[in-house]
Order: C-alpha cells, then structure tokens, then sequence
C-alpha cells in the first residue's frame, strides 16, 4: 500500500516558525554557563615550516588558562585525522591507492594552507583568548606555495607530501580506456571541451561551532556540534582523540546548513576536547566567517576535459572524460571519491553511450581540503554531458533538443543496467524533456529571442537533462517506540539542517498510524540515543529514514494487532485497524494504538505474561542508488555593452518519485538551484599564486542573493515511482543544484553564440561575458 | 575587537579636543566601516569619540542653490530629505547598502573614509562640493588625495559638506556582486555652464573626475557625445569580479546611461 501523502494531506511543517522566531537550539546557544573559550591561531602562509611557536606572552595575559600546540595534542595521545572511506576501483573490488595526508589538529612541523590551525588559546572569555592569540608568535619557513587545479608530470619544488613528488594525489580508472579512445578516434564527429568547476565555498549560515567536556570518572568526551548526523563525526573523532566509540558522545541539535561540510571531524572538535580534558573544564568555539571560509572544507574545484564521439546522426558512440579533482592539502572525508567514483555513477545519465571512459587524477594544493558540496559530483557530471551535449549539436548542426532525444535510453528498457552496473529502474527521460519544453514553451523562444534584440539584449535559452544518483549508503535503521504516555517515539541519524526531516518522517508515520501529529517525538542527532546509521548526505533521508519509518510503522500496527489479540476477546484475523483505533470483529470492542503500551502495562501489573511489544528497530535496506531526474530550462538576457545577466523564467521538471509533500519537493528544488545559479553566475574561491585567499569575506566571496534569482520559476513534479522502496520515492535533495549550473551555462552560451562566443567557464560574470564577446567580435 | 573607551560628545569642539590629547582616539560616525574594521581587529583605537550626538552636524538645509548636508546625517535621511532638492543624490543615497546601513552610516563618514568604491565620494567631485571641516573649507578636486586619503589632516573633523544644486544629476551604479559597493559607478551633474563627471570604483587612485566625458558632454549632452569615448585601462583595478579593462569599457557606458535617463522623455 502506498499512502498517498503529497495529495491527501496539506503541507507539513512542524519546524520553521521556532526556527525564525529564534527559538532553535544551535550549537552556540546551548553552550553550558562557565564554559571556556577558545580561540585558534592560524597559519598565514599557505605552505612553509613551523620553526617556533612562542606563547610566553600570551600566557601571560589575564583570564588566559592554557594555551595548546601540536606537541600537547601528541602528548594527550591524539592521532592525526585519517581520510575515511576508502577510494575503491570503478568496479568496487579494489582498493585504489592515494597519498596518505595525516592531517593533524593543530599542525606541528609543516602548514599546508591558509587557516590552517597552529595553536589553540583558552581563556575565561572570548576577549581575552582573542586577545592572546594575537600575542602568540609563529615562525614560519615559507616553501613554495601550489595553488591550483593542475598537475605536473615532473617533480615540483617544496611537495606538499613527499610521497607525491609531483603533488599527484592518486589516479583512478573506469571502462574499457582503450575501447573508448578507439570509438572516439573512429567517429565522424570529435567534440572536445574543457570544462573548470571552480572552487566554492559551503558557507552554511550558522557557522561551525563546538562545545566540548570530558568526563574523569566515566573517561568520555561529550562534544556538541552541528553535524549531518553524528555518526561519521563519531568515528572520525574517536579514531583522533585515540579512544574507543563507546568513549565519544556527540549531539548535534539545531543545525543551519550543511550542505555536505558537516560530516565528518574537524580539527577544532578534537582540540578542544583535548583542552577541556586538561583544563577539567568544557571548552567552547564557534567560528567567524572569516574562519569559515578559511577552514570550512571546500566545494567543487576539478577541471574535466570531456570528449564525444558522435556519428553523423548525433549517436554518441563514445564518451571520455579527463579529470583533475583538487584535494586541497589533505585527502579528508570522501575528497578523492568526488571527481572519481561519484562521476562514475552519475555519467552515463539519460543517454544510452554505449561507451564511457574516465581517468581521474587527484592533484594536492596549498587550500583548504575539499569534500562534498551539495551534488558532490553529480553537477560536474551533468555540466560535462550537458555542455557537451550543446556542443555536438552546433558542430553537428542538429537541433540540440532533437540531439539528446536520439540518444535518450528509452522509458521501455528499465529494468536499465549502465555500464557502471548500477540498474535504473524506471524514469522516463523523454516525458520530462517533453514536458520541460512544453512549461517552459521553448517552441515560442524564437518569438522573444528577437524582441529582446530590439531592447540592445542578447537573449538566450537553454536546457540540461540529467540523471543522478540519491540514497547512498544503502541501509537505514529506525528505533520505534510507542510509551505508556501514549507518545510515539521515532529515533533516527539524519539531523535536518533545514530539510525539515521531523515534519516529513513525522507525516509518513502520522499518515500511516492515523494519529494525531502532535503524537509523535522525533529524536535525532544524539549518537547515545539513536541508532547506528548514516547521516543526511547524497539525497537519502526522505527515502531510507522515510523508507525505514514506513516499514516500522506498518510492523507496529501487525504487532499491535497481536497485542489487542492478547488484551480482548478477538483473534488478531479479526481485528481491523483504521485511524488510529483497532476494532474487533463481532464485539466492536475497539483499543487505540497509542493506549497500547498503557494497557499493556496494566495487563502485566494484573500478573498477565504478555510479551509482544509495539517497540522495534526497523531496518530498510535497499538494493541500490534510486534515480532522480529531470530537465530543466532557463531562459537569460544578456545586456550586450555590459555582460550583465539576468535569469528571467527558469523551469524545473522532477522525476523524484512520489512525492510525500511537494513543498518540500519545491524548497529542495529551489533552494538546490539557487546554490547551481551561485556556481554559475558569482561564487567562486579565489587565491592568489602565494595561496593567500582573496575572497577570504562576503565583500569579496559573492554570495547569491534573491536579485540574482530568475524571474520566474516554475517546479513540475512529473513520478515515475521506484520500486526499490516502499514510499516509490527517489530523492530530491541535489536535483536543483546537479541541473541549474549546467542549465544557466547552457542558456548563456545560447544568448553569447550569436556573438560567436565559444568558450565559457563558470562564473559567468559580466566582465567575463563580455570579454568574451569582445574576444570573440576581435 | 579590542577594548576601547567610547565617548559620546556633545559638540565639535570637545570631539577635537578628545583628539588633540589623544593620537590614538579615534571618531565614531555612523561605524559602517569602522566597527568591522575593528572586529577584524584591524583597527584599534584607544578611544572612540561619537559625532552623532552633535545636533549641529546633522541634518540639511537649503540656501539659494546650495545644499548643505551635515556630516553625522544618516543616508536613509539624505534619501528621504533630499529628494525635492537634489534628486540625484538622493537617489544615490537611497542605494547605498542596505536599510541597516543606511540608517547608520553617515554622509560625512563615507567622505572622510574616501573608500574608493563608495558612492559620495563621486557625487562631491563631480559636483565640485566644499568639504567645511572645523578648521577650514575645502573644494573636493583639492580633497580626494588617493584610496583611502583625503586632504583633511590629524584631528580635523569634517562637519558639513555643501553641494551647489546641479539642474540635473544622475548617478548610475554597476555592482561588485559580493559587497554590493560599486566596482564601477558614474555620477553625472549637469550645471547651467559646465558638467561634472566623477567615477568611483574603477581606478586604482580611487574617484577621479572624468574630464574628456565632461567635456563632451559639456560640448552636447548626448549619450552619444560619450559613446564612442574610451579610457585607458592602465591604472584600473582588475579582480576577481572584473578586469581593468572591463571597468575601464563601462565608464563611458554608464555614463551614456545616465544622460539618457536625464534626457529621456
């Protein structure tokens, strides 16, 4: 049985208005009175050797309890952070090897970027550590600084890693190289491009902050931190700080914004937890923005060079993409994973290439590690495809909307096994572009084509198909209880940093027990207290927490059925449930599911052995990836004297499954385009060649903001259900980001063509459309 | 931010006098670029005298065809207060920032920081306004001396600056897309005898008069007398957002632009 939430129920939000009204519980608002501060002193050279660290002064200062360095860090017995998740051969078999980058929390003999930690100060105030940390004194050796997407193939002077002579931080392979390089060589048709995904920034607006204590008698570190979900945190900060997983306790409450920065353990946590076991004290930090944009992992930043091999009547025959994925410093959380295995599930997208090749290179630099960032390799891969795609139609003179029809896998082949092995298991790739032309009427853009001309505007109109994947990790728990107070409890990983997560699971449970939802306690992000699963990353939750919430709904309401069995005079065949209430047959004698556990209880204090319970910890397991997808189309001016762009109706058709409530649908996909647009049009992290930041503040790091938002947007939810979970929902979480930068570039080399632009990398700013027009009319 | 000693003075004279006793006290106007320079602690002052209490440095009042504008006078009220008498400027001060700077950051503190992508600055020089500080008066084309240097010396306090009133002022702004300062913005003054044309943003010695526009569009003011203008790029910051030659291509655009919207209809 599929509930039908979207359409039976209105929208659910039982989180929003604490949270603006400034009721949430953030991780600086919940710091307990009397704790510490810390402050961090940080490296202002991008690449050199520690020589000295002087504290004397700043010890000095009044209200200064401890001032930290690498060497105390040793001393307490904590280890260097390890990357997690092994990178593994496209085939899953093998593990590919890459530069070990132990990354130390304060770092000791070597700095490796901008921002990164040197020394922690801890003092009575934040003033007085600020003011400390100020007084400390580090030398440093400057090496030559590598800044960067780039990789050499002969040894560089100063390696970041001496393992890495040349700063390569691994290579990795997928398909038959030789094969594709023969189809290509073979093909009419050679479409080339190269293709920067430059460096952003996360920038959650609450920014990281932390709290940590320990506890002498039980010998635990209890740290409270935004996070995604505790559990690879756990890990990660266990392994740091040297002590078993039973020894951590981590709790993330409110968390605004992740966006994939929020996974894994930072530096700061393990620092400070040191501190607060040596000061006997807990020890807070939150981080400034500049400190975000100087520690806060790093998004994107790979530079692919792409090319197809197409026959005259557009099949493309064969795909090859060359790709250099900048590590940053260190290889931390799933960095290597992103320009390579990540791009290897997502690449053969809507089309049926009979042919895909990757060579991925991971190259280290002088900047901040990079991680995901919301899409995490599924915007590059659709931007390589959909920019290509544009490409062969030009060079091929074919309508590019016809071009990707012809190479479309069609809806009659799912079950669809791609070359990389993963089974799509419906999506029906012609219906959303049929319906993306139809909202987004392109067959009129002619029409509106020539009336911005007459206004002195470049108008142009573009469009992406893509196909990505969602729910990694393909297991989720979920720990149901109903207590005798007639409360349901659901325990779960994923914390919501502004998903929403407790109204969805809330509704999918409220929907399926027929009670009320002011019935049901939502507990999430204390790893004491949940389940061992995964946090909220790759589009998972609604699906596998929500998946997982379904089965342990229905398995209740079968074991409650048991109970009233045992409590009543029917049979379990002969007792039916509806709204909440179950019913015996012939008696009529009814029992509310969530009196239950209450009359339960009364049963056993009368002496009665009844030993079924509603409580259970279900688990959803599903066979593999589900697959969003989608076309979407964005119509752009472009003011030909001056490069300025405006976004005036952009145009969004979802496959994401069926939809549990479409406002939610909308947000995902709204605020995951307007992040796709930053990409597109402004955000960009910039270094200089001595690996200073120069967009190191929101005066220089640019931001969207609603100006920059299109005109007009339309959202069409158009499902073709999986059956690869109960709900037959795919997820939606990085749709609107894996599309939109891909979309607007489109829309924007369309505008530009006519000027005979050819090349353009994103950000697509006014000075850089318009020296590209001058290059081009040059 | 380091600590400071804050005082709020009651008039021009003991804000001077706090200055003259004290080299590194400092004035506080509406702190628009003062307090995050501080909280960046890149600027530690060891006092910080307030203006905005000073009745005599706030507000604006009209004399024949002069507009004169108190240094502590907050952009939202130039905005509002203005709009009858000089349009122009108050149509540059209604965009600059966002209400929460408008309503604090002041006239005479835009002047004195002389950042060289604020608005004011380019409005003073092209109007050829006379800085009146507590010692002297001072025209603009002697006032704007470079980024961030102005003419006015240690301890001088700027309290008050006065515009001749233009027949027609437009000021056209094109923004850096992160801080939303200008990264290149032209203000266009036409006079009975003459036209003023000062640019911010673009040049890397902060605001300039651009006087071969000015003459032209002294000569006709058309947006074609300045179309087929064009500026040398040497000396135009190029960043992330821009490349000299980039700013240097939309000085005279803007400029264009703003005659048609002074001409148009």
């Amino acid at each position: 049985m599929v509930e039908k939430y979207g359409t039976a129920q209105s929208p659910v939000d039982l989180e929003s208005e604490a949270l603006v009204k400034g009721q949430g519980q953030y991780t600086d608002d919940i710091a307990p009175a009397g704790a510490l501060h810390g402050v961090f002193v940080r490296s202002t050279v991008a690449h050199g050797i520690i020589r000295s660290i002087d504290t004397a002064a700043a010890a000095e200062l009044p209200g200064v309890l401890g001032i930290y360095t690498a060497r105390d860090l040793a001393d307490a017995g904590t280890n260097p952070i390890m990357f997690m998740v092994p990178l593994m051969s496209a085939d899953g078999k093998t593990p590919v090897p890459y530069v070990s980058t132990p990354r130390p929390a304060l770092a000791g003999d070597r700095v490796r970027h901008i921002g990164e930690a040197i020394a922690l100060v801890v003092a009575d105030s934040a003033g007085a550590a600020q003011d400390a940390a100020d007084l400390v004194e580090v030398d440093i050796e400057e090496l030559t600084a590598h800044i960067g997407t780039r990789l050499s193939e002969d040894p560089v002077e100063d390696p970041i890693w001496d393992e890495a002579p040349n700063n390569q931080a691994y290579t990795w392979y997928a398909g038959d190289q030789e094969a594709v390089q023969a189809t290509i060589a073979a093909s009419p048709y050679k479409v080339t491009l190269e293709l920067n995904n430059q460096r952003l920034a996360g920038s959650p607006m609450e920014p990281r902050a932390a709290t940590a204590s320990f506890d002498p008698e039980s010998g635990r570190y209890t740290l409270y931190a935004g996070s995604q979900g505790t559990m690879f945190l756990r890990k990660g900060f266990a392994d740091a700080l040297g002590v078993g997983m039973d020894k951590v306790h981590v709790i993330s409450k409110d968390v605004g914004g992740g966006f994939g920065l929020k996974v894994y353990v930072y530096p700061e946590y393990v620092a400070i937890s040191v501190a607060a076991r040596l000061l006997g004290q807990a020890v807070r930090w939150t981080a400034t923005r500049s400190e975000a944009l100087q520690a806060d992992q790093g998004g994107r930043d790979s530079h692919c060079t792409v090319t197809g091999g197409f026959d005259a009547d557009g099949q493309l025959n064969a795909l090859y993409c060359d790709i250099i994925g900048n590590m940053g410093a260190y290889s931390i959380g799933i960095g290597p994973r992103v320009p390579s295995s990540v791009i290897a599930e997502n690449i053969v997208g809507p089309y049926a290439t009979p042919l895909i090749g990757i060579r991925s290179r991971g190259v280290h630099s002088n900047t901040i590690p990079t991680s995901p960032y919301r899409g995490a390799g599924r915007p590059e891969t659709t931007y390589m495809l959909e920019r290509l795609m544009d490409e062969a139609a030009i060079q091929l003179d074919i309508d590019r909307v016809e071009l990707r029809r012809r190479n479309l896998i069609d809806r009659e082949q799912m079950p669809f096994t791609n070359q990389f092995g993963h089974v799509y298991d419906s999506g029906d790739f012609a219906a959303v572009l049929d319906g993306a032309m139809a909202s987004s009427d392109w067959a009129g853009f002619e029409a509106r084509r020539a009336e911005a001309a007459t206004r002195g505007k470049l108008r142009g109109i573009g469009c992406a198909l893509f196909v990505e994947t969602a729910g990694a990790y393909f297991q989720e728990p979920l720990d149901f209880r109903v207590t005798e107070d007639g409360m349901v409890e659901v325990r779960v990983v994923g914390v919501s940093t502004g998903q929403r997560h407790r109204s969805t699971i809330t509704h999918i449970a409220c929907s399926i027990l027929g009670i009320p939802l002011d019935k049901v306690r939502y507990i999430a992000g204390d790893s004491d207290d949940v389940p061992v699963g995964s946090p909220t990353v790759g589009s998972r939750v609604g699906q596998m927490t929500g998946s997982a919430m379904h089965i342990a709904a229905h398995s209740a309401i079968e074991r409650g059925r048991a109970i009233v069995g045992h409590l009543s005079s029917g049979q379990p065949n002969d007792i039916t449930f509806a709204n909440g209430v179950y019913t015996v047959a012939g008696t009529g004698e009814t029992m509310a599911f969530l009196d239950l556990p209450r009359r339960l209880a009364e049963a056993r204090a009368e002496g009665r052995e009844i030993e079924e319970t509603l409580d259970a910890v279900e688990t959803f397991q599903s066979p593999g990836f589900s697959f969003p997808n989608g076309c979407h189309v964005a119509e752009v001016e472009v003011d030909e004297l001056t490069g300025e762009m405006q976004i005036l109706n952009y145009t969004a058709v979802d496959d994401c499954g069926n939809v549990i409530n479409h406002r939610e649908v909308e947000a995902q996909l709204m605020g995951g385009i307007a992040q796709g647009i930053g990409q597109g049009i402004m955000e960009q992290m910039v270094y200089d060649e001595s690996g200073q930041l120069l967009s190191g503040s929101f005066m220089d790091y640019a931001m969207p903001r609603i100006t920059e938002m299109p005109q007009a947007m339309t959202i069409v939810d158009l499902p073709d259900p999986t059956p690869s979970n109960p709900l037959g929902a795919k997820g939606v979480g990085e749709s609107g980001t894996t599309a939109s930068v891909s979309t607007v570039a489109n829309a924007v080399a369309d505008a530009l063509r006519a000027r005979g632009v050819t090349n353009l990398q994103t950000p697509l700013t006014a000075s850089r459309l318009w020296e590209a027009m001058r290059t081009a009319s040059a | 931010m380091h600590n400071f000693e804050f005082i709020r003075a009651t008039s021009v004279a003991e804000a001077a006098e706090i200055l003259r006793d004290d080299p590194e006290a400092g004035l506080l106007s509406g702190g628009q670029t003062l307090l995050p320079t501080m909280k960046q602690r890149l600027a530690a002052p060891s006092k910080l005298v307030s203006l905005t209490a000073i009745e005599a440095l706030k507000g604006l009042s009209q004399e024949g065809d002069s507009l004169t504008i108190g240094g502590a006078t907050t952009h939202a009220e130039v905005a509002e207060r203005a709009v009858g008498i000089f349009p122009g400027l108050a149509s540059l001060a209604g965009r600059i920032g966002d209400p929460a700077v408008r309503n604090r950051g002041t006239i005479g503190g835009s002047l004195a920081n002389n950042d060289p992508a604020a608005c004011y600055p380019a409005a003073a020089l092209a109007c050829g306004a006379m800085m009146v500080t507590d010692r002297r008066e001072i025209p603009a084309d002697d006032y704007f001396l470079g980024v961030f240097e102005t003419a006015l010396q240690d301890g001088e306090i700027l309290t008050a600056v006065r515009f001749p009133i233009p027949e027609a002022a437009c000021y056209q702004k094109f923004i850096q897309p992160a801080s939303r300062f200008s990264m290149v913005a032209v203000f266009v003054a036409r006079f009975a005898d003459r036209v003023g044309v000062a640019v911010t943003g673009a040049s890397e010695d902060g605001v300039f008069r651009w006087a071969e526009g000015e003459a032209a569009l002294g000569a006709a003011f058309t947006p074609d007398a300045v179309q087929g203008l064009s500026l040398p790029e040497t000396g135009m910051i190029t960043d992330s957002f821009g490349t000299g030659a980039f700013r240097a291509h939309l000085i005279p655009v803007l400029t264009a632009r703003a005659v048609t919207s002074l001409t148009a209809g």
